[in-house]
């Protein structure tokens, strides 16, 4: 199985360890990964407030150099923002007959053209619908049991495209940690927003949204992420939170694909959990302990 | 909601300035080097607000990525001609015209 890949600029430096975990799961599958060359930034949740038609030209751009190669594949995005934005892409030219002209107009500036012919998935569509829980049941070398894992999805890869789970009420995740061995940990805040960029410019607001979802993880013993913004949110301001809330707030946040690639037996440098900022001891104990098992 | 906050930006009427001067620079940024290079961003946007307070607030989280390597040291260019100028021109001309 073959993908286009496009690990999007978070994945180049404060997700790394999304990226190279990724990168092996799928690896681990089977497939290929064809990360496209030269890629540019899709535009983030910046462009659309500066101009609408450069919040569609900038992914455009992506899948214009993904057609352009002639291979027949998807494109995979690990990043919920980046997918959102090149998905979006196929949804407005649907809604506005002028508007795929228009891009290709912009995009001739660098010598590119698209023809709306790629279709974009959220790494998390690839793991259950591609390969679903069987095929993860089957990699397992350590099974994580005795964990109970929180699954957040966060906002972006659900809404507003309703395409592979529920977008008030997802589950889609589910079925992958209980083939990992581990349980899953039930709360309301998997789709829940972290407040994303807002801890940015206002992050007052950041930092009650973040302690809502710390505080409704209680009892679990990781939450799983699988949106560079969201991990970053919940991973950075533990400390913060907890001097504010006057109560523990620790907990590890993990990219989905790192739990996988634990479970899978991956080397450590496939899964690099030395860069997660929130890697409890407790945890990674209990990890270590059923690793050596 | 992307349209109103484009209203509000060219109306003036952001009683916060925050978000548009975060967006205009990160999409400069964007401009330039086709890609996000975080530490440029996050100092031209504190520049930006000349609010010496806030960069203060991002000074612990900016160390750990620092020494993570998650964020690195990169030269500026910011005179050459920038990765997108093309598109951002053709764009904005495109817009002016519609």
């Amino acid at each position: 199985m073959k993908y286009f890949y496009y690990p999007g600029c978070s994945l180049e430096g404060t997700a790394a360890e999304y990226d190279v975990s990724t990168r092996a799961v799928m690896h681990a599958f089977g497939a290929e990964l064809v990360e496209l060359e030269d890629w540019t930034c899709c535009g983030a949740s910046a462009s659309d407030s500066q101009s609408h038609l450069l919040s569609m030209v900038l992914p455009a751009r992506n899948l214009a150099l993904a057609e352009r190669t002639g291979i027949g594949a998807d494109l995979l995005a690990p990043c919920s923002a980046c997918y959102l934005n090149l998905r979006k892409v196929e949804d407005h030219i649907k809604r506005d007959e002028r508007l795929l002209g228009n891009i290709n107009e912009a995009l001739k500036e660098d010598g590119l053209s698209y023809g709306n012919g790629i279709r974009v998935r959220h790494i998390l569509d690839v793991l259950v619908n591609d390969f679903g829980a069987e095929k993860v049941q089957a990699k397992v070398r350590h099974e994580l049991s005795n964990l109970r894992i929180a699954p957040y999805y966060g906002c972006q890869c659900l809404r507003p495209y309703k395409v592979f789970d529920d977008p008030e009420q997802p589950r889609s995740m589910e079925p992958l940690i209980e083939a990992l061995g581990a349980s899953v940990f039930q709360w309301p805040m998997g789709a829940k927003c972290c407040g994303a960029g807002l801890m940015t410019t206002k992050k007052e607001l950041g930092l009650e949204l973040v302690g809502q979802i710390l505080s409704a993880a209680k009892g679990a013993d990781c939450i799983v992420t699988v949106c560079p913004m969201c991990q970053m949110n919940l991973e950075s301001y533990q400390k913060k939170i907890t001097r504010r809330l006057g109560r523990d707030m620790t907990i590890s946040v993990l990219y989905l694909p790192q739990l996988m690639g634990i479970a899978f037996g991956l080397p450590e440098e496939s899964v690099n959990l030395k860069l997660n900022f929130a890697y409890t001891i407790p945890f990674r104990e209990k990890l270590f302990c059923l690793t050596d098992s | 909601m992307a349209a109103l906050k484009r209203m509000a930006v060219a109306e003036g009427l952001l009683i916060d300035k925050k978000s548009p001067v975060f967006y205009r620079t990160f999409m400069d940024t964007v401009r330039r080097y086709g890609r996000v290079r975080e530490m440029e961003l996050m100092t031209r946007y504190f520049i930006a607000l000349g609010n010496p307070a806030v960069p203060v607030g991002f000074t612990p989280l900016g160390v750990k990525l620092f020494i993570k390597g998650k964020i690195s040291l990169q030269m500026p260019s910011l005179f050459s001609e920038g990765k997108l100028d093309p598109i951002y021109r053709k764009v904005r001309e495109m817009e002016a015209n519609s």
